[in-house]
């Protein structure tokens, strides 16, 4: 029986080394349960319900998956409409006020899928754009004039941060005003860089503008790191990278090699195994100079323990449970299972605890993760075959 | 099952067209819509997403049985009879508009 995260990750990948009928063959073969928890953690339902599609394997899978996994997708994709509308709104808005802005993220790769064909097959949550810092306020007006109104209890988080605090109206869908794309570069220097490169489009309400592919592949590569280890090797922000690694636009592999050694991102050589994980998902080539010395990150064996967390917690099910993200015990065992595997493939030290908890819990927070730590530990010494190697190589072994 | 009775009345001569409150995308040959007003969404397989296709326009009822009946395998009449069932259900929904006898 072939493994069910390796069979995800060679579906997911743009290129994968088996054949369409060979996949096809596997999906009628492989055990899925643990397997919608899993695609529903790592936010890749949308991708693999495509790949599945152009596979045309979707009819191979076990029924109770595909049903979850055709469900998922509608519900993504009518959440993405929402977004959709929401930017529309917003460019209209912006375009009234004749402030010039740069559509970010998830509402910015929607706008470019004749350039990047896999830029939309994501879940999209909130409308992020970036305007010069000078016309932030005066936007952040414009917005609260035409009906939207600070996301409760927002402000005091989001001060002296890149983006203004969440506006959200009747559509409940967040928008974010960025002055910057990170804490760490100057909003002069972000408007320069996504205002700089890419294209104007239309979209439903006017002209707005997307950077181009070595602003989106940066972007998406610094909002993946500045969020944290655990939540940056996800698939779904590898993915967002892979979508512009496999189109035919040029990449400029100078700036963001340059840009990889600067100190903009927390660590070098976590950026240069995220790149490399990336590549392999799009099976596109990533410059030597910075993915040679450094493996890539080894996926194959991460979703190999996510799947595996997620069937010991799952009991059996077939279909994501709800409240994969809640503040349960078991979903907070689960997530700790998963980030300690990450830290630990990553040569991190245990999950700090969080800022500002008291003695006791801070004790209690070590505690688990030390236990967590040594469940991934156990795993790796009973589970044979688990390299830690190149993640490039997609491996296709049988368990 | 009988689906209860819909609201809306349609027929071979109706001019349809996929409504203004609405938002639509295209997944893996399936359509997926959404009702801006009511947040509700809902999706199409292929056969019913052609249909959307065929509708973002004002068209006659016949006109799109038709177009179906020259792509796909299916007999009229059990076309005319689903088309007609998903175009109440659609107008139900708000999600088109019916415009009666008008020319497309």
């Amino acid at each position: 029986m072939i493994r069910a995260s390796d069979l995800l990750l060679e579906t997911l990948r743009l290129r994968p080394v088996q054949s369409s009928a060979g996949l096809r063959q596997a999906w009628r073969d492989v055990r899925t349960d643990g397997l919608a928890q899993l695609v529903a953690f790592e936010g890749c339902s949308l991708w693999l319900h495509r790949r599945l599609k152009e596979l045309d394997a979707l009819q191979c899978v076990h029924a109770p998956f595909a049903a979850w996994l055709r469900q998922s997708a509608r519900r993504i994709a009518a959440q993405n409409l929402a977004v959709d509308a929401q930017r529309d709104a917003v460019v209209g808005i912006l375009n009234d006020l004749d402030c010039a802005h740069v559509l970010l993220k998830g509402a910015a790769r929607r706008l470019v899928t004749d350039l990047y064909p896999y830029a939309d097959a994501r879940a999209v949550g909130d409308v992020d754009v970036l305007v010069p810092e000078h016309l932030a306020p005066a936007a952040w007006k414009g917005l609260e004039s035409a009906g939207f109104s600070t996301v409760p209890g927002a402000e005091r988080r989001y001060a002296a941060h890149h983006h203004l605090a969440p506006l959200s109206n009747e559509r409940r869908v967040n928008v974010e005003v960025h002055t910057s794309t990170s804490t760490v570069v100057p909003p002069r220097e972000a408007w320069r860089r996504m205002n700089g490169s890419g294209c104007t489009i239309n979209c439903g309400n006017g002209a707005t503008r997307v950077a181009g592919a070595t602003e989106l592949l940066w972007h998406a590569l610094a909002h993946a790191l500045v969020e944290s280890w655990s939540y940056a090797f996800r698939l779904r922000f590898l993915l967002d990278a892979a979508a512009v690694l496999a189109s035919d636009q040029d990449v400029d592999w100078t700036a963001i090699a340059s840009r990889v050694e600067s100190g903009e991102l927390p660590d070098t050589i976590m950026a240069r195994r995220w790149l490399g994980a990336a590549a392999g998902i799009a099976a596109a080539p990533c410059p030597r100079r910075l993915t040679d010395d450094v493996p890539a990150f080894d996926l194959t064996s991460a979703l190999r323990w996510r799947l595996d967390v997620f069937r010991l917690f799952g009991r059996g099910h077939h279909v994501a449970e709800p409240g994969l993200w809640t503040m349960a015990p078991l979903a907070r065992a689960r997530r700790l299972l998963v980030d300690e595997g990450t830290r630990a493939m990553l040569g991190l030290p245990l999950t700090p605890p969080l800022p500002g908890s008291g003695p006791l819990r801070r004790t209690g927070r070590r505690a688990a993760a030390g236990a967590a730590r040594l469940c991934f530990r156990s795993w790796r010494l009973i589970k044979p075959n688990l390299g830690f190697g190149n993640g490039l190589q997609v491996t296709w072994t049988r368990a | 099952m009988t689906l209860p009775k819909s609201r809306h009345a349609v027929s071979l001569s109706s001019v349809v067209v996929a409504g203004k409150g609405q938002i639509s995308s295209d997944l893996a040959g399936e359509a997926v819509i959404l009702n801006l007003q009511t947040g509700m969404y809902y999706g199409l397989a292929r056969v019913g997403a052609r249909i959307w296709e065929l509708i973002r326009e004002p068209t006659r009822v016949a006109d799109v049985r038709d177009a179906i009946v020259l792509e796909y395998d299916v007999d009229p009449a059990r076309c005319q009879h689903d088309l007609l069932c998903l175009l109440e259900q659609l107008a139900d929904t708000g999600l088109i508009e019916i415009r009666d006898g008008m020319a497309p």
